[in-house]
């Protein structure tokens, strides 16, 4: 009769295996062995349903810290485009220490995505893939955010030497066009890099937050 | 209507208002208070159920029977139910009275 109970999923037998086999032997002299045999498979099916539910909501759960990560590093980054370029902006191409602290922000934040998914419960799968999500989002968020103060602020960013010399090379009609022409291109680079290291960061953070208890076997 | 319990569920936490139990003092309980047979399937999922939200919690297992108590919230939740059945009884009640 015990043997019905290997029918439940491994972390359930784990946790309640050994009293719910104690439990079948007490009763098993006052009740009958098919109604026992019909009430495990049943209280097996039903584990088994509710641990595909655990899973959908973790799931759910990476994937919405996944996007509220990505929208806070977002507001960070639209808010340094709009100081560096905008409101304090540089002639010459100084920025290489805010650019450096910014990709490391987006790296620590993927990797943070991956950790706090793993905390929640996610699978690998959803660990990586809230990295992917959280990256892209990035990604195209950002170059979201560097169409709106190029095109809003052309004449000021169009002081940049980068531009300036950028612009003479590429044969455009106008700035605008040049710029734009080059944000399409950063668009579809940004977008895809970020999600591929969104995806590698975020498989590192859920190793470092594994927790073994927490989640089922198999995933 | 507060749906949040089954009827096992219910039957567990007015079992262990009476002091910690293990499964099958439970069964036994609950077949005494209530008339009800539970199934050591279903005994076992709904009490994983409750631990998981927190309204019962194991104690040291004694060989391999671990008994349960009901937590403050546990006692919380099945009095709201309880009083919620209580006065759907009690006007469903009434009504079956004026009806004869």
């Amino acid at each position: 009769m015990s043997w019905l109970i290997r029918l439940y999923p491994a972390r359930w037998r784990e946790r309640y295996g050994r009293e719910l086999e104690q439990l079948v032997q007490d009763l098993r002299p006052s009740r009958s062995a098919v109604a026992i045999a019909f009430d495990l498979v049943k209280g097996a099916l039903r584990a088994h349903a509710q641990r595909e539910f655990d899973m959908q909501r973790s799931d759910w759960t990476a994937i919405r810290r996944a996007a509220l990560i990505a929208g806070t590093i977002w507001l960070g980054l639209s808010a340094e485009i709009l100081l560096s370029n905008v409101v304090f902006p540089s002639r010459t191409d100084d920025d290489a220490i805010p650019v450096l602290v910014s990709y490391l922000c987006i790296f620590a934040a993927l990797f943070l995505t991956g950790l706090l998914a793993a905390r929640a419960g996610a699978g690998r799968r959803t660990q990586v893939l809230a990295g992917v999500i959280a990256g892209s989002l990035i990604g195209a968020l950002t170059v979201a955010s560097f169409a709106v103060a190029d095109n809003v602020w052309l004449d000021i960013v169009a002081q940049q030497q980068t531009k300036i010399d950028g612009f003479a090379r590429s044969g455009a009609g106008s700035m605008r066009e040049y710029i734009n022409h080059q944000l399409i291109g950063t668009a579809v680079g940004l977008t895809v890099g970020l999600g591929v290291f969104g995806a590698a960061l975020a498989w590192a953070g859920g190793s470092v937050g594994h927790q073994p208890l927490a989640r089922e076997e198999g995933r | 209507m507060d749906d949040r319990f089954s009827e096992p569920s219910v039957l567990i936490l007015a079992s262990l208002t009476g002091g910690p139990k293990h499964g099958y003092a439970l069964i036994k309980d609950i077949e005494e208070i209530a008339g009800a047979r539970l199934g050591p399937g279903t005994l076992y999922g709904a009490l994983a159920r409750l631990e998981q939200r927190g309204l019962v919690e194991a104690l040291p297992a004694q060989d391999r029977r671990r008994p349960y108590r009901i937590t403050p919230a546990g006692a919380e939740a099945v009095r709201a139910y309880l009083e919620h059945v209580q006065r759907v009884a009690a006007a469903g009640l009434k009504r079956l009275e004026a009806y004869g």
